[in-house]
């Protein structure tokens, strides 16, 4: 009932272009002319609101975002990408007179999309669905090995002799063919399980949104998108890419009491931030 | 700009861009060694092959010697090596051995160091005229719990 109350007059395209603005505003970037220019005018926008509804805003975000990082290319994180094609959704949406209708359709296709391809890579990949790849991640990434060594599952002691076995084979000369990484029990099967855990939770989020709506089953895409962006981005600290999601989710939900929820993730990504990864 | 745009436009263009450029991801990283965990192929979590499983070996031939030197590449190439892990093309690899050629080296117990960057030791500084620069790769197999090197570029 509380939530009921939240939602009364809530306008959902307002809600979805100031957390956008937020986003934008608080931003890592390459390059520190992109990201001063970036918080000039997305502030101007949140101090303004009605600048929010120029289609002109939009379009020199887009062109920030775009021309600013074509020289990084090939450097840049995928999540600003999305922030390219979503401030380039808003431009063209706000040339229609169903602004919310037109946004939820594009929010509904790039997190799809996005989910369907990242599916596609791991199903592709040399060492994904043999578990090389969260094995490997378990025992040598520091952001993976200290959530596993806070739960005691490998000790400080293993994750520093991998980490030195790597060093050995990246500087050592002549190049050595391999090295040996330990491998304490249990790890291998909590690889296992994020192995299979991710890829299915990815093509239950890219089907649910991908399938057409008419399908009874789409009704509860939000769930299981709510359940990704808590758990993948605790590991994960990648806040920005949980918190466009949580925006697009935002975006295409049908439910008012789901936009809340989007919000709360929006809100916990950013306590993510700086909790999680300065603390952990 | 307030003519209305067509409703496929509004609807499908970001999304198409979306996919083209995720295909061309795709395309770099099986033709042409970039890593998929960047370049909005959404292929990050998926493999080993960031770009912080690059790196990189140097070797020389000293003048009058036949015998081959590693080369250490100077710590203030650190952001060109990086510019190479996420471009791994051969242009981009000539470039930092086209600096590292300009650079004077000593040599140190059968290596050579940059002597610029390292002024302590007493030595004549000497140019190269070849350098051998390759791009390796390291990857892991679960089966053996083993990282493995494997060689990507030589020039």
């Amino acid at each position: 009932m509380f939530l009921d109350k939240l939602t009364d007059n809530l306008d959902k395209t307002k809600t979805v272009f100031t957390a956008t603005l937020l986003l934008f505003t608080l931003s890592n970037s390459y390059d520190i002319y992109i990201k001063g220019l970036m918080i000039v005018v997305c502030m101007a926008a949140l101090l303004i609101p009605k600048l929010q509804t120029v289609k002109a805003t939009w379009l020199l975000i887009f062109l920030i975002f775009a021309v600013g990082n074509i020289r990084h290319y090939l450097e840049i994180d995928n999540h600003k990408f999305l922030y390219i094609y979503w401030s380039l959704a808003v431009f063209l949406c706000l040339f229609t007179d169903n602004v919310e209708g037109y946004l939820k359709i594009n929010a509904k296709l790039m997190i799809g999309l996005s989910f369907s391809i990242a599916f596609i890579w791991k199903l592709f990949s040399e060492d994904y669905l043999n578990g090389s790849f969260f094995l490997w991640t378990c025992l040598t990434d520091g952001r993976l090995t200290k959530f596993l060594s806070f739960f005691h599952i490998i000790s400080k002691d293993v994750i520093e002799q991998n980490k030195n076995a790597i060093h050995y084979l990246v500087y050592a000369a002549p190049t050595p063919y391999y090295k040996q990484l330990i491998q304490p029990h249990g790890v291998n099967f909590i690889a296992k399980f994020f192995t299979y855990g991710g890829i299915i939770m990815e093509a239950i989020v890219a089907a649910l949104f991908l399938l057409p709506q008419k399908l009874s089953i789409t009704r509860y895409r939000d769930y299981p998108l709510f359940l990704f962006i808590i758990i993948v981005y605790i590991i994960a600290p990648v806040w920005e890419f949980g918190s466009i999601l949580s925006i697009l989710g935002m975006a295409q939900t049908d439910s008012k009491r789901n936009v809340i929820y989007y919000m709360m993730l929006f809100l916990l990504m950013q306590l993510y931030r700086i909790i999680l990864f300065h603390f952990l | 700009m307030n003519q209305p745009l067509p409703n496929k436009l509004v609807k499908y263009l970001a999304s198409a861009i979306l996919i083209v450029v995720a295909a061309i991801q795709f395309y770099l990283s099986k033709e042409l060694h970039v890593s998929p965990w960047k370049g909005g192929g959404f292929g990050m979590f998926s493999t080993v092959n960031s770009t912080n499983s690059y790196f990189f070996r140097a070797y020389s031939f000293i003048p009058d010697s036949s015998e081959k030197f590693w080369v250490i590449i100077p710590a203030k190439y650190l952001s060109e090596e990086d510019h190479v892990r996420h471009y791994p093309f051969k242009n981009d690899l000539q470039e930092l051995r086209s600096s590292l050629l300009k650079e004077k080296w000593v040599i140190l117990n059968r290596e050579i160091i940059n002597s610029e960057a390292d002024i302590s030791h007493s030595g004549t500084p000497m140019v190269i005229t070849d350098i051998d620069l390759e791009m390796w790769q390291y990857k892991f197999d679960a089966q053996t719990s083993r990282v493995y090197s494997c060689l990507l570029l030589k020039l």
